[in-house]
């Protein structure tokens, strides 16, 4: 198939979003010090997943926020499947709600949001406690959700910016 | 959930996540060898983005430097007078426990041999877990049991090997067991991670002499890791049971040094008289 610059620009267009989450996923376990080796700060992947599950459920689908929980897996040396599980149940309770979504205001988003860390990072929690058969403090969990939900709007502000210039900029220079 | 396909995709996907869950925990020959060469492949990727991520928290940490030369400068030179004394007498202790070997025809054991040098390019980012992912494996020498040393002390052991990269336990998982002994008493036990930052000694010898200070090194028991490697200090008493900090630099575990058990009977002979550089130590010059 001859290369066509219109394809790889649709592609990139599709692939982009899977991008950003899997190089959100890079940042996250980027070594960090921390005393005692547990490393923590804002759950990134988390916030580009939920993003583009509201604004492009079609391409952060089932499968890729499985996908992207199992590199994050992975990578961070966690019981494979536990980040990919939370994923999954985070975007059935999202998508259960789609409607909701039309419209509404950031505050709105960003209390879902609240809303979504809470309930991932208690799967979690839960799902590492039954496989690791360890009862850790859950406080990590929490600060790291506090930070999460902190960090939230300035990276919305990036993801934004890159949904309208590329993909809907896109989507309208086509039309 | 609008359609079927989402409806049996999600259903699906559930069933394998907790599958992989179930499958990853029976260490299963087939899953860890897909994960090691998947880790493989993505090393690179890992280490690529390591390092503007290290790059930023080095200049963090330079502009931090920047306001407390002067404190660091005054903090140094008194270390700098205190391990001068140290070094003085350690040097003397080291002629002094030649002249005994060689009185007593005792031979000593090598020093434990480096087999290679790795970067830490991933962190656990769990309280669950604590390990890092390294950017060596089989081709560079790494292999399963191997001891990690950071700055200052033993970071942890690595557990799993890739051809081109290697996960590493560190002390405070909570799987990590190190067999070590305190010092002075040279009381055996069993360091025992928790995730906590400071693991726990167990498994010591009924009435156990240790105190609050106390230093813990490896003791070689078990033959996976070298003995005489340092650990850390013994900082408190709880009704758990001792707590021991590790000496570890958790702030510069960028690289680590892999070590590898000296073969046995690989014994130095001869004349130990003359005193050596400790190792890491410059030569004397006050």
């Amino acid at each position: 198939m001859p290369f066509s610059p219109l394809r790889f620009e649709q592609g990139l267009r599709y692939t982009l979003p899977l991008l950003v989450a899997m190089l959100a996923v890079f940042v996250d376990v980027a070594p960090r010090p921390a005393a005692g080796g547990g490393g923590l700060g804002p759950f990134l992947t988390l916030i580009v997943v939920y993003f583009w599950c509201i604004y492009r459920p079609d391409i952060m689908s089932f499968a890729a926020v499985f996908g992207i929980g199992a590199l994050f897996d992975l990578m961070s040396g966690q019981p494979l499947g536990l980040t990919s599980l939370a994923f999954v149940l985070g975007r059935a309770a999202l998508m259960a709600r789609q409607r909701f979504f039309h419209a509404k205001s950031f505050m709105v988003i960003w209390a879902l949001f609240v809303l979504l860390t809470v309930g991932v990072e208690s799967v979690r929690w839960a799902l590492g406690v039954v496989v690791t058969g360890a009862v850790v403090d859950p406080s990590p969990l929490v600060f790291q959700a506090l930070l999460t939900i902190a960090i939230y709007p300035a990276v919305t502000w990036v993801l934004v910016r890159l949904h309208g210039q590329v993909l809907v900029g896109g989507a309208h220079a086509k039309s | 959930m609008n359609t079927w396909l989402e409806r049996i995709s999600f259903v699906g996907l559930v069933v394998a996540a907790l599958l992989l869950l179930a499958v990853g925990q029976r260490g299963l020959h087939l899953v860890d060898r897909t994960t090691q060469q998947a880790r493989d492949v993505l090393t690179p990727v890992a280490s690529l983005v390591a390092e503007p991520t290290r790059v930023v928290r080095n200049a963090v940490g330079w502009l931090g430097d920047q306001f407390a030369l002067a404190e660091e400068n005054r903090r140094l030179r008194t270390e700098l007078e205190r391990l001068l004394d140290w070094q003085a007498e350690a040097t003397r202790l080291q002629v002094e426990n030649a002249a005994l070997r060689d009185v007593l025809h005792a031979q000593r054991q090598r020093p434990a041999p480096i087999a290679s040098t790795a970067r830490v390019v991933a962190d656990s980012r769990s309280p669950f877990v604590h390990t890092r992912l390294l950017d060596a494996g089989r081709r560079d020498g790494v292999q399963a049991g191997m001891a990690a040393l950071g700055l200052g002390g033993v970071a942890g052991r690595i557990v799993d090997v890739g051809e081109h990269s290697s996960r590493l336990l560190l002390l405070t998982d909570f799987n990590s067991r190190v067999p070590v002994l305190v010092l002075p008493s040279r009381d055996p036990a069993i360091l025992i991670g928790d995730n906590g930052p400071n693991p726990r000694l167990d498994f010591l010898p009924l009435n156990p002499r240790v105190q609050v200070g106390d230093r813990v090194v490896t003791s070689g028991i078990g033959g996976v890791l070298p003995v005489g490697l340092p650990i850390g200090e013994v900082v408190a008493i709880t009704e758990e049971g001792f707590r021991v900090r590790p000496a570890l630099d958790w702030r510069e575990l960028e690289y680590v040094r892999l070590v590898r058990m000296p073969p046995p009977g690989d014994l130095i002979a001869g004349d130990l008289r003359q005193p050596r550089p400790l190792p890491g130590m410059p030569a004397l010059g006050r």
